[in-house]
């Protein structure tokens, strides 16, 4: 999710930078033609692995759903009818109404949105902040190295509801303050992960020669070093996006993550709780969102594993 | 005083002010659940165990009892001087008569003599002379001494410059002469609270470790052994007991996880091992079903109210007609059936049904019937327009999230109003309310600790109970919505001056129908609904009693 910072090349085919920056420097003498070749290559490692097509089916499918809510909804997610609460699934409502009698299906349709965007923009900001961090760390070492993984390691070492319930009570409930404390009790894994990989990308020859023609920290951190470094991270990040969703309907669940009249899985889990065994279309629905949404990004990530570092495999 | 964080009556024990008591029944509907009488005159046989689940209590020495669950074990270890019934109504219990004087500023008590704690020692007025003074007193800092707070010489006792209590004296070991500092002419009723138990000389101190863990008292029960703190209290049959000797041999109280204890309690119930339960509210439809018929299923409007405290002195709700706009956009009846499928009911006073004479169906016009017309008129006359901001909190944790979203939604649909629903812990709750920049309204719900309109009128609306800090302006009292009239706090001055019971409850009236009727001081939703099931099966005479717990003292074995 990072790399997706395209240019076009003069053959005009969209390439990462990673391979962008070797043609003007002429070190690598790749053509364009074969830039092509490897993303064809990375993705029949990809689709090899049948899993990660189902994973992508439904990431895709959660994604669609996402935006296109209000078209799919059979009803405003927020409308309530007091005449009709808990009802079980009928023609009207497939799976039932909730205790203000509004459509379950509804709920959980738009309940996705809320998913997307606190999964995608956590683990956006989770990388950034791991890779901005892991990175000096890895390249400078000593002082920062020893700075920035300390302070990971007490990063690390809180769990992230209770740290995260600690924030949103401080700055209080919404998406962003989930976002924000998804991302900041993330971030260590992802520094953590970024500077072993960037310290051994930094004692490669190619580096030591960029650094003899002149080339600046920055220009050797983000041309040379993190194009061929980055790969671990990227493959957490797209497993965590579904850890993060999870996280994020836990938070919820516990009462401190978003407002509870708005359409999200953790909310409708909260409000189901007390009916299992009772009402069970009341907390089925919603679990099955949780749990689909989860298993798409395990295997997605799974394929992006396979497809950018077959050594994991 | 107590103020309930849920609507439910599990003790969250969250607040100090969260003490007990209640008067049950009265005209509450007991729904058609068909609620066992305690007047299944069954032979009563002594003997067996009777089991049932309650939350870690604060404390059971009496000095400190405050929640539900400590007045189950102190009512239970201890008799005072009066009892009250499931109906409210207060009778004598180690009492004999309570007369006060004319202008109701001393009360006698007459007690029965030779009767004895569980230990031997006599119960005469020393203990309950030493009772009141050890509770009063500065080093116990009890959250329920200010029940006591009408006699003299108890702001002394509290600050530490006395160690007696000046307004107490017993001319003979059977009389209590007690001189209050504020005159009351229901001061007797008060007496009902366990604060007011007598203690043997063995209590010691308030900071007693050994007693307060055991305390000796002279109740039907007794501790079997010290209380085993979040694992269970043990009380067997006091034989020396004074009045009506209990039928059990033993009671086991479990004390349950707090975070889940309902559930707990019900799923106890259902594999036999406990004997009376509570009931998680999202199963009370299926429970109902199951129960109802074995005539297991106990259903009754207890004394409390749950109720919008809007702030009336600042804010969109500062005008009568903004809030009572707000009264009348609320469709009660849709929330009662829809979100509490009738185990609660639509609310149309502030003193609740349980005061059966005090009781004034209707007096809140606003509560009986939502009337859109009227609420949007009353709107525009308070400048309340569509897309007003309107704060509203409630306390998580408490099951409230449904009705409050409910009632938000519908004043979104009636008044266009842009209600702001906001969801923090019960304590933060408490303290957001009473600072001086609070707008808008809160969820809340109100108890009272003895069977008077007073309790709930006096705490909760007078101008003396809102207790503003002239420092900060934050406010310390209960009437955090700071609504002050004169000619209010002048009726409830009578009201306590009159010695005449009904002459009290009319003016009790005529003030409740001012402040709720007319200025819309608070908005009452719903009453206090309480269901449990017991064992009808095993037991006889199984009943709930004045304080929401099973009438332990007069169960049996059928």
């Amino acid at each position: 999710m990072t790399d997706d910072k395209t240019t076009a090349t003069a053959a005009g085919r969209a390439v990462p930078r990673q391979r962008e920056d070797a043609d003007p420097a002429g070190t690598s003498g790749e053509p364009a033609v074969r830039v092509v070749k490897e993303w064809q290559e990375i993705w029949h490692r990809f689709a090899a692995n049948k899993l990660a097509l189902v994973g992508l089916v439904l990431v895709v499918g959660l994604l669609l759903t996402a935006v296109f809510a209000p078209l799919i909804a059979p009803h405003d997610p927020l409308r309530q009818d007091l005449l009709k609460t808990l009802q079980p699934p009928s023609a009207d409502h497939l799976f039932g109404t909730d205790i203000l009698g509004r459509d379950q299906l509804s709920r959980v349709i738009y309940g996705s949105r809320i998913a997307v965007v606190v999964g995608v923009v956590s683990i956006v900001l989770t990388l950034f902040i791991g890779i901005v961090l892991g990175a000096i760390a890895g390249y400078f070492g000593r002082f920062y190295d020893t700075l920035t993984m300390r302070f990971a390691d007490v990063f690390f070492a809180f769990p992230l509801l209770i740290g995260a319930i600690i924030i949103i009570t401080v700055i209080g409930r919404g998406v962003w303050p989930v976002v924000l404390s998804l991302a900041i009790f993330g971030w260590a894994t992802v520094a953590r992960l970024l500077r072993s990989s960037v310290l051994s990308a930094r004692e490669m020859d190619y580096v030591h020669a960029a650094r003899a023609l002149g080339a600046g920290h920055l220009r050797v951190i983000l041309r040379h070093i993190l194009p061929n470094s980055i790969a671990p991270v990227i493959i957490y990040g797209t497993f965590n996006v579904g850890t993060a969703v999870v996280a994020e309907a836990s938070l919820s669940y516990l009462g401190v993550g978003v407002s509870p009249e708005i359409p999200e899985w953790g909310n409708m889990l909260a409000s189901g709780r007390g009916f299992i065994g009772v009402y069970d279309y009341m907390w089925t629905l919603p679990s099955l969102a949780v749990v689909l949404t989860s298993l798409g990004f395990i295997f997605v990530g799974d394929g992006v594993r396979d497809a950018l570092d077959p050594k994991l495999r | 005083m107590r103020l309930t964080s849920t609507m439910r009556w599990t003790a969250v024990a969250a607040t100090a002010v969260l003490a007990v008591a209640a008067c049950s029944n009265g005209g509450g509907s007991s729904n058609d659940g068909g609620k066992p009488t305690a007047s299944d005159n069954a032979p009563t046989k002594d003997g067996g165990t009777f089991r049932l689940g309650i939350v870690e209590p604060t404390a059971i020495d009496p000095y400190n009892v405050q929640e539900s669950e400590g007045t189950l074990v102190a009512q239970n270890l201890f008799t005072g001087l009066t009892s009250v019934d499931v109906n409210g109504k207060i009778s004598n219990a180690l009492a004999e008569s309570r007369t006060s004087n004319d202008d109701c500023s001393q009360w006698t008590f007459k007690i029965k003599g030779g009767t004895t704690f569980s230990n031997g020692e006599a119960v005469d007025t020393a203990a309950f002379i030493r009772g009141w003074t050890r509770a009063a007193a500065k080093d116990a800092a009890s959250d329920v001494a200010y029940h006591l707070n009408e006699i003299d010489g108890f702001k002394e006792l509290q600050d530490g410059s006395a160690t007696a209590f000046k307004g107490l004296s017993a001319p003979d070991a059977t009389t209590l002469v007690v001189n209050l500092a504020i005159k009351d002419c229901e001061f007797d009723l008060r007496t009902f609270h366990t604060v007011f138990s007598p203690v043997p000389k063995e209590a010691g101190p308030a900071g007693n470790k050994t007693y307060n863990d055991q305390p000796i008292g002279n109740g039907p029960f007794k501790m079997e052994g010290p209380w085993q703190h979040n694992s269970k209290i043990t009380l067997v049959r006091n034989d020396k007991y004074a009045l009506a000797k209990a039928h059990l041999d033993r009671v086991e109280i479990s004390i349950l996880n707090s975070a889940n204890a309902d559930q707990l309690e019900y799923q106890g119930f259902q594999a036999g091992q406990f004997d009376w339960a509570r009931l998680p509210t999202e199963q009370l439809s299926v429970a109902k079903a199951t129960y109802g018929p074995k005539n297991e299923w106990f259903d009754w409007d207890a004394n409390g109210m749950n109720y919008l405290l809007p702030i009336t002195y600042q804010g969109p709700l500062k005008s009568k007609e903004a809030r009572l706009a707000v009264s009348y956009a609320i469709d009660r009846d849709a929330i009662v059936s829809g979100v509490f499928k009738g185990f609660r009911h639509t609310a149309t006073s502030l003193v609740p049904p349980a005061f059966k004479d005090a009781f004034q169906d209707g007096v809140c016009a606003s509560c009986v019937k939502q009337d859109k017309e009227k609420a949007k008129a009353l709107a525009a006359q308070a400048g309340l327009t569509p897309g007003t901001k309107l704060y509203f909190g409630y306390n998580t944790g408490g099951g409230h999230e449904a009705w409050v979203q409910a009632v938000a939604q519908q004043l979104k649909d009636v008044l266009g109003l842009d209600v702001q629903i906001e969801g923090i812990p019960f304590k933060e709750l408490l303290k957001k309310e009473n600072t001086n920049s609070a707008t808008g309204m809160y969820r809340a719900a109100w108890g009272a600790d003895y069977p008077t309109p007073g309790n709930f009128l006096a705490p909760l609306l007078a101008t003396s109970s809102i207790g503003e800090d002239p420092a900060t302006h934050d406010a310390t009292g209960d009437n955090r919505g700071r609504y002050s009239n004169p000619a209010f706090d002048a009726l409830l001055q009578k009201a306590t001056a009159t010695k005449d019971i009904a002459e009290r409850t009319k003016i009790y009236q005529q003030a409740e129908k001012l402040a709720i009727g007319e200025d819309q001081a608070l908005i009452p939703l719903f009453t206090r609904g309480q269901q449990r099931v017991g064992n009808t099966e095993k037991w006889a005479n199984l009943t709930y009693d004045f304080n929401e717990n099973p009438s332990l003292a007069k169960v049996s074995q059928k």
